[in-house]
């Protein structure tokens, strides 16, 4: 690899930082992974508990259909490798929230082995992420330590529930690269249904493997701060951990390879146990569960449903509808917006198709992205419930192709088309804001204002130019931004040429 | 294998176990004397012999994904020595 690495800079020279992920994403499913109580996020306190999750005794777990095949999918998603053997273990380990005494996970033979997940930079270079695994596992349930002095009140809604654990090749080098490729997972979990990616609800979460090192030598010791639930945290924590290693190193001292936790409220990570006190995690086969066995017809099933997944949509954004890079990856974070843009596209008469003038799909992209996020963001709103239909946006969007309105004016119709629930034709016609193209109409008003202006256009005349614009204005002005900015600046030139 | 004071320190800690100095002393010696019998283990060669997961199955049954099982919270909690709004109350863990 020849590309250029982001460095951090410390007091000695320059630094290089590798980064690892391991994800956490909980799987879509109505029951849990091992037991056949609701998922529901939100419930009354242990409402959602099978007997199992609660530890009692003489309880086998029986796996979920439905969670072997979200974790075959995004494994097809990110082209990892289908095991069509795999096993369950135990990971021996005491904490209340845990009633069983073990979280049951795939250790020694995942469902899903190796593939990739390419990530892109804002200036369009890209690079391949690596996927080392991904396995199946319980989650624990919640314990909550805020409620009492003395106690912690303990919650098992969750406990039991799916997560695929997703761990990648330590192949980043920069907590942007970390991020984007968060992102892009987040976005194919999305895609494919198998994961809400809701990382509020704790439903997507990241532990960070860093280790820093000098250009050109091996890597240093790593240390993992665990449980990041947002990609702002993830991103201070990797810079906080960077600098903090850095800092230990230049000072002659020796990073210890430990799980450290990150404090949102400072913006610090601090340590949590060192390798010493380390749990002894007894890993073994469960004897409850023989081993999992899929076929190819099974696997071949699940590939038949996969949907067009974000890297191909967004590739064909590009090439279909001549979309910049940047325009084609903000349009294809989500099906729904993906959707909602190609709607869009299709209402919209100047678009004549894949292979003819992308101008069209250019505007309406800038609408979208511009104007139409703006608005959803303000009012916090997700695509799917846009005041303005992908239909109603194509109609405003074609009348500034069309010439009947300026850009301008459109970006006053279009609040009002959100407000009222009017549409563009309605809404021009009803404020008489058609754009005027007629050459006469714009000359005479060009005429009346250098009459106005006789002083100014001497002095344009004798070489002042950059007086063009005060004349635009004048006009625009006077015309209430109706007039066609083209053809003013042309009768403009025109007359000032005398 | 011997168990030295070291490891039941360690493990006892891991087990977040509260041992006194006797005790210490009586669980070196038991699992010094546990770890010499499973040791047996060893001695059949086991090179070539593939591992067995289960004697009971050759792959684990698979079930539909239905709810059927929840809204019993009191049921869960009755056994709980102290419980509160339906939730397991237990001395306070802060890692």
């Amino acid at each position: 690899m020849t590309q250029k690495r982001f460095m951090y800079q410390g007091n000695t020279g320059h630094w290089e930082v590798v980064i690892g992920l391991e994800v956490h994403a909980q799987v879509t499913s109505q029951a849990k992974l091992f037991a056949r109580a609701s998922t529901k996020f939100g419930s009354e306190p242990n409402a959602n508990v099978g007997l199992l999750d609660a530890g009692l005794p003489g309880m086998l777990p029986v796996i979920n259909q439905e969670c072997i095949a979200q974790a075959v999918k995004t494994g097809l998603g990110f082209g990892g490798q289908i095991n069509l053997y795999s096993q369950f273990d135990r990971k021996n380990y005491f904490y209340p929230d845990l009633p069983l005494g073990y979280q049951i996970t795939q250790h020694y033979h995942p469902i899903v082995g190796e593939g990739a997940l390419p990530i892109e930079f804002e200036d369009g270079r890209q690079k391949e992420v690596r996927i080392e695994r991904l396995h199946l596992e319980t989650d624990a349930g919640k314990s909550i330590h805020d409620q009492h002095p003395e106690k912690t009140y303990v919650d098992l809604n969750r406990a039991g529930v799916a997560l695929m654990e997703i761990v990648t090749k330590p192949d980043m080098h920069s907590a942007e690269e970390a991020a984007l490729f968060f992102t892009k997972l987040r976005n194919l979990v999305r895609y494919l249904g198998t994961c809400d990616g809701n990382m509020e609800q704790g439903s997507m979460r990241a532990d960070v493997n860093v280790s820093v090192n000098r250009p050109g030598e091996d890597w240093g010791t790593r240390c993992e701060v665990k449980n990041l639930n947002s990609i702002r945290f993830m991103t201070q924590a990797i810079h906080f951990e960077a600098a903090r290693q850095i800092e230990v190193l230049e000072n002659g001292g020796e990073i210890i390879q430990e799980t450290r936790l990150f404090d949102p409220n400072k913006g610090e990570t601090r340590p949590m146990r060192s390798k010493e006190d380390a749990q002894d995690y007894r890993y073994l086969p469960d004897p409850d569960l023989p081993p999992l066995r899929l076929d190819d017809v099974f696997v071949e099933e699940i590939r038949k449903t996969l949907p067009e997944l974000p890297h191909d949509k967004k590739a064909r954004f590009v090439a279909d509808f001549g979309l910049p890079s940047y325009d084609a990856e903000v349009l294809t974070q989500s099906r729904d917006i993906a959707d909602y843009y190609e709607a869009g596209l299709e209402a919209l008469p100047s678009w004549k198709g894949k292979g003819s003038d992308t101008k069209p799909a250019k505007i309406l992209a800038n609408w979208a992205i511009s104007e139409l996020f703006a608005l959803l963001n303000k009012e916090d709103l997700t695509i799917s419930e846009s005041k303005v239909s992908a239909k109603s946006l194509a109609e405003l969007v074609e009348l500034i192709l069309s010439g009947t309105i300026s850009g301008k004016i459109a970006k006053d119709v279009f609040p009002i088309m959100w407000a009222e629930g009017k549409s563009a034709d309605q809404i021009v016609e009803e404020k008489g804001l058609k754009q005027v193209s007629d050459t006469g109409a714009i000359e005479a008003e060009v005429e009346k204002i250098m009459a106005q202006h006789a002083d100014k256009v001497q002095e344009y005349r004798a070489g002042k130019e950059k007086l063009f614009g005060f004349f635009v204005g004048q006009v625009m002005k006077a015309m209430a931004g109706k007039a066609n900015p083209g053809v003013v600046n042309q009768v403009i030139q025109d007359k000032l040429k005398g | 294998m011997a168990v030295t004071r070291q490891d039941v320190k360690r493990v006892a800690k891991l087990a977040k176990l509260d041992l006194s100095e006797s005790q210490e002393k009586e669980m070196e010696s038991q699992l010094s004397r546990i770890f010499e019998w499973v040791e047996k283990l060893n001695e059949p060669k086991t090179a070539n012999i593939e591992p067995l997961v289960s004697v009971s199955v050759d792959s684990m049954p698979i079930d539909q994904d239905e709810v059927r099982e929840g809204d019993q919270a009191e049921a869960i909690v009755a056994n709980a020595p102290e419980s509160t709004l339906n939730m397991f109350v237990v001395p306070k863990i802060v890692e």
